[in-house]
């Protein structure tokens, strides 16, 4: 239905002649603010406040952008640790599905079915972090909610009566013990369940208090169900859910060695995302893990392993995943924007398929063959497996081997799909800015005036290009201009030359937004001053020289290093007493160790392999 | 009874005096009282388009030093469109005069800093999770997780203690261990499937799943053994609290006792509709997809398994361009076209499109919600309605980015403790609000323009308005109440928001004027 006819809803006269308010052009003074939904917004469900509260304006003082790079070590500092530190939700379900695999290799995907609903209802992780939409990631998110807790009690209870419940199930996990007509032998059935089962699920040896806690969940009288309520109580043990650290004997004070157990479970869940393997496991249990030698040799063998990549494909993806990228099917139908497509059919998936191509370029130069920060940085390959992004590159679909190596002129990540493409018919060179000086440099942008999002601003040319746009609306008040000009915008010219899919344009169409019109082919200027360190004057006119200043101040490296430590830890890292494995990073980085080398040496690292124990209070 | 779904399904709602015994009730006597909060987010709706018309206001008093007004809301009725301004206007049929009494329009409520971007200010965490708007020392849980975990509140343990609904985000935020006031904060997860939501809140999907009780029991042990650890930090220690402080929490409400007769689940799943493509764009869609929700929680509070529900909800918006934020919300002060073709958005009126799309919300969301629960017969002579606090908030005032002159709207007696049937505004007319809280004329000035024509005005605290509700839900302001101005919450007052007098903060630890009871 329609509102009340009684009230007029058109306000006449309220034309302001030659000033306009070029919406769109807006949301280049807007970089903070989420521009998909009305109101802050978590897309993939998380929770994480962090993650949804927004500044978007309001008095603030900018921080001095420019000493992000700067690492100091001092021997004497002590790293903190991250409390009690929970399973990832990905971990968690790789756990999950490994633990099932070892009691009933095959019914796992049966069994795991059974949970799934249950499963559903454990929180994701929400991308979080300082500025969690600029390189916010999931291992941060250390929340327990009422839904953690009962989601994985309920997925523990359910799996346990999938399995207990089918006698064939039953008798594969625990033996024939467990279901022949024989009572007397129950005892003993429940008792050997418990010590193979249960070591796998803590990470750790068990004591014999151990053993009678869990054979107690039986209770007197053995029946199928009581195996159900055993895995039940495990699935949901402290000792599975969260790291539990005690650390090596009786030893307590900063930083005391972990145990070999903890250490593999450290390990394992860091560069596979689950579970320690039977290898790992036996490693642990001959102390090996406790000798420098034993443990890198775990180092490299989980390293090089196929299962890592995941890992670091996650890593990839959450941090350079820009926030300001819409799905890129969503403005379909719009005229302007069908026009601009010229073509190019995207699909609901399309985003995901930019946002692999980077978990895939991450994981191709650092699991592959040496390949250092620079290669990775600045490569000029194409790591797209799906006919969409290869045909915004116009090269062959990647299918495994030799990736195919783009076109002239596109180097490095700032000229990948994921970063250029906007969801609209104009690209966004000034989120593109905010983007590389944020999530690239690690750069704090300041906030916007409070007031700049209302300002009207005269464009007094429909067919301006985007640049010249954005120049129109974030350049010309003084105190916008302060911070666009000096600190975003130019980062965001430079690769002008690509337009709001990440097609290489040498001028620029602009169409009208109502018919589709071509109005003007606007010429492009990439020529810019990115003023990097924030006293550098020289410009540059393409990705590579962009790329070349951008590397030049070490900038992207250290960024790289706050942002790995962070995947590795769990928790934002400290300047200062953390600053001896940020400096061991960033010097590696610029050294141009290779890219694999510097993400083993943080598990070599004092800080990955030891935690403050407090002992007795 | 029967209540009409949506999708076509009967839902066998039972009367509630049998479900609800006195001794679960909040604040003694009476039926249980139910708190339900709606909110929309990025966009300011003008006054003239959110409340009721200025000569409604019939009466005035003095309050707080200034004269605050007040008026019956009056239903104008024509051609089948009933409404009481452009935005609260509905279908006759549903928005009759007897929904419409047990309704109230709040206007003129502030918050005294600059607040926007923020999913705080619907319920009392006004600094929200941003430390540019305040320091993170003044973050608060919202008032319904005060509500969800307050023994006056919830005297026995509920099923449920709350129910968040929210496709994108949360406006829920509460305690990592809600017994521990120390403890973090942090966002609540929003329920995505409303027939997953059904069956938590009547009975386990699967009846074999129903856990045995030594289970619980293990698992908890199990925690309180490892707690006892010599080698575990303090830290530890607590987040250790935090899971079993959890445990306890659900073993307790897994003996709560749901006892709904014979409710049909619903028939369709909201997922599915906001999977759909073209959802974005869709209000039809878009009001299924809360309706679906909102039935589940009309379920819940009529078998009395929660009592407390958030909906994080949108307007209902059909706007198809790629960016609502920069397009339209970003532009609510325009609201007809504008002469200058060489605007690309020359034809985008945002305050059009944000109105029509609360004026969706309004109708399919907030009051198909308030209808449902005033269709339930409590068993004593009312409705479930008259039992609770239906709120909806906006995230701006009058003006995108601007938490001065906010609107709320009520609907429910909240059990008599609350009046209705008022507008309500709360306005001092005598001291100009300021957009951004730089003083007027500001370096910018909105208005007066022929864009901005309203006027904005500083009225009374959001603080004063989350303790109006915890009140009504049955606390007392020593139960919430930390400062010497009261209301719930820091009184954080910036300089440019200087003009809400002490006399304004200080009235916050009554409740709102006109409507307290």
């Amino acid at each position: 239905m329609s509102a009340h006819p009684k009230f007029t809803f058109a306000v006449p006269g309220v034309a302001v002649p030659g000033v306009v308010v070029a919406g769109a052009l807006l949301l280049a003074l807007a970089p903070a603010c989420y521009s998909g939904s009305q109101g802050a917004a978590d897309p993939e469900g998380g929770a994480s406040e962090g993650d949804t509260d927004d500044p978007g304006g309001g008095p603030s003082e900018p921080d001095e952008p420019f000493e992000t790079s700067q690492f100091a070590c001092d021997p004497t500092q002590l790293p903190a640790d991250l409390p009690l530190r929970r399973l990832s939700r990905v971990q968690y379900t790789h756990a999950v599905h490994d633990l099932v695999a070892l009691l009933v290799p095959d019914d796992v995907e049966l069994v795991i079915g059974a949970a799934s609903s249950r499963m559903g209802g454990i929180p994701v992780d929400a991308r979080s972090g300082p500025d969690a939409r600029y390189g916010g990631l999931r291992r941060l998110d250390q929340s327990i909610f009422q839904e953690t807790v009962e989601g994985s009690y309920y997925v523990g209870t359910t799996i346990g009566r999938a399995i207990a419940d089918n006698p064939s199930r039953l008798t594969v996990a625990a033996g024939g013990c467990a279901t022949d007509a024989d009572t007397g032998n129950d005892a003993e059935c429940v008792d050997a369940f418990v010590r193979r089962f249960a070591p796998r699920v803590l990470r750790r040896p068990l004591t014999e208090d151990d053993v009678a806690f869990y054979v107690d969940v039986a209770g007197d009288t053995i029946e199928g169900e009581d195996f159900a309520d055993i895995i039940g109580v495990l699935l949901s043990a402290p000792e599975f859910l969260y790291f539990v650290e005690q650390g090596y004997g009786d030893a307590v004070g900063p930083r005391t060695p972990l145990g070999a157990h903890e250490l593999a479970s450290r390990l394992s869940f860091h560069f596979w995302q689950t579970i320690p393997d039977d290898e790992l496991v036996a490693a642990a249990d001959a102390g090996e893990l406790l000798d420098d030698a034993g443990y890198a040799a775990q180092v490299e063998r989980l390293f090089h392993d196929p299962r890592s990549a995941e890992a670091i494909g996650e890593f990839y993806g959450e941090w350079l995943d820009p926030p300001h990228v819409a799905e890129l099917d969503a403005g379909v139908g719009m005229p302007d924007y069908d026009a601009f497509l010229d073509g190019f059919e995207p699909s609901p998936e399309t985003r995901r398929h930019m946002v692999d191509e980077l978990r895939e370029m991450g994981a191709h130069y650092t699991l592959g063959d040496a390949a250092d920060f620079v290669a990775w940085f600045r490569s000029n390959l194409s790591f797209a497996r799906t006919d969409d992004i290869a045909g915004i590159y116009g090269v062959p679909v990647w299918s495994g081997g030799a990736p195919p190596e783009l076109p002239a002129g596109r180097e490095g990540l700032v000229t990948r799909a994921l970063v250029l493409a906007s969801g609209s018919a104009m690209t966004h060179p000034v989120l593109k800015g905010v983007y590389t000086r944020k999530t690239l440099l690690c750069d704090p942008v300041p906030n916007p005036p409070a007031d700049a999002m209302a300002v009207a601003m005269g464009i007094e040319d429909s067919g301006l290009g985007a640049r010249a746009r954005a120049e129109a609306i974030s350049e010309a008040r003084a105190d916008c201009a302060t911070c666009h000009t000096r600190y975003i915008n130019g980062l965001g010219y430079i690769t002008e030359d690509y337009d709001a899919l990440g097609r290489h344009r040498t001028s620029e169409p602009v169409f009208d937004k109502l018919t589709g019109a071509l109005i003007a082919e606007a010429p492009i200027d990439t020529t810019a001053v990115p003023n990097i360190t924030g006293d550098d004057e020289r410009a540059a006119s393409s990705a590579a020289e962009l790329n070349a200043l951008m590397l030049e101040s070490e900038k992207p490296q250290a960024c790289f290093a706050r942002r790995y430590f962070r995947f590795t830890f769990g928790r934002v890292e400290d300047d200062t007493t953390d600053g001896c494995t940020l400096a061991l990073m960033h010097e590696a980085l610029t050294e141009g160790d290779d890219l694999g080398t510097v993400v083993r040496e943080i598990a070599l690292r004092p800080d990955f392999r030891t935690k403050t124990i407090e002992g007795a209070p | 009874m029967f209540l009409r779904g949506t999708g076509g399904a009967l839902l066998a709602i039972p009367f509630l005096d049998s479900l609800a015994p006195r001794d679960a009730r909040a604040g003694g006597g009476g039926l249980p009282r139910r708190f339900a909060a709606f909110s929309t987010g990025h966009a300011g709706i003008r006054g003239a388009n959110m409340f009721p018309a200025a000569e409604t206001l019939t009466a005035s008093q003095s309050f707080a030093g200034h004269q605050i007004r007040h008026g019956a809301l009056q239903l104008d009725v024509q051609g089948g469109v009933a409404g009481l301004s452009p935005v609260l206007s509905a279908d006759s049929g549903v928005f009759t005069s007897g929904l419409a009494a047990k309704m109230n329009v709040l206007r003129g409520l502030d918050a005294g800093f600059y607040l926007a971007h923020t999913t705080g200010v619907h319920l009392g965490n006004l600094a929200g999770h941003d430390t540019a708007l305040a320091p993170e020392s003044e973050r608060r849980p919202t008032i319904d997780q005060v509500l969800a975990y307050s023994p006056k509140f919830y005297a026995q343990v509920p099923a449920v203690r709350s129910i968040q609904v929210g496709p994108h985000y949360s406006i829920s935020l509460g305690h990592q261990n809600p017994f521990d006031p120390t403890s973090p904060l942090q966002a609540l997860p929003t329920s995505r499937r409303s027939i997953d939501l059904f069956n938590q809140i009547y009975t386990p999907p699967d009846k074999s799943e129903v856990p045995r009780g030594p289970v619980v029991d293990r698992v908890l042990a199990d925690y309180q053994r490892l707690r006892q650890s010599a080698r575990i930090s303090a830290q530890d220690r607590s987040r250790l609290d935090a899971h079993i402080a959890r445990l306890v929490d659900f073993e307790a409400r897994l003996q709560a006792v749901q006892s709904c007769g014979t409710v049909e689940p619903p028939s369709e799943e909201a997922e599915s509709l906001f999977h759909q493509p073209g959802f974005g764009t869709d209000p039809e869609s878009q009001a299924a997809y809360y309706q679906l929700f909102g039935e589940v929680v009309a379920i819940a509070f009529s078998c009395d398994t929660c009592r407390v529900a958030t909906f994080a909800a949108d307007a209902l918006m059909d706007y198809s361009g790629p960016d609502y934020h920069q397009d339209v919300a970003h532009r609510a002060d325009v609201d007809a076209p504008i002469e200058g073709p060489d605007d690309p958005l020359a034809q985008v009126f945002g305050q059009q499109i944000v109105r029509d799309g609360h004026q969706r919300f309004f109708e399919s969301v907030y009051l198909d919600f308030i209808a449902r629960l005033d269709a339930i017969d409590d068993g004593e002579g009312g409705t479930l309605l008259d039992s609770c606090l239906v709120a909806w908030t906006q995230e701006s005032g009058i003006y995108t980015h601007d938490a001065i002159d906010c609107g709320i709207v009520l609907a429910g007696g909240a059990g008599g403790t609350v009046a209705t049937g008022g507008f309500c505004d709360y306005r001092n007319t005598a001291v100009m609000g300021n957009q951004f809280g730089q003083p007027h004329p500001g370096p910018w000035p909105m208005y007066p323009s022929e864009n901005t024509p309203e006027y904005s005005w500083f009225g009374l605290m959001l603080q004063q308005y989350y303790g109006t509700v915890l009140q009504a839900m049955g606390l007392d302001p020593e139960d919430y109440e930390e400062t010497s101005y009261g209301g719930y919450g820091p009184m954080r007052i910036d300089p440019g928001y200087a003009a809400h007098p002490d006399s304004v903060l200080a009235a916050s630890h009554e409740m709102l004027p006109f409507i307290g009871v």
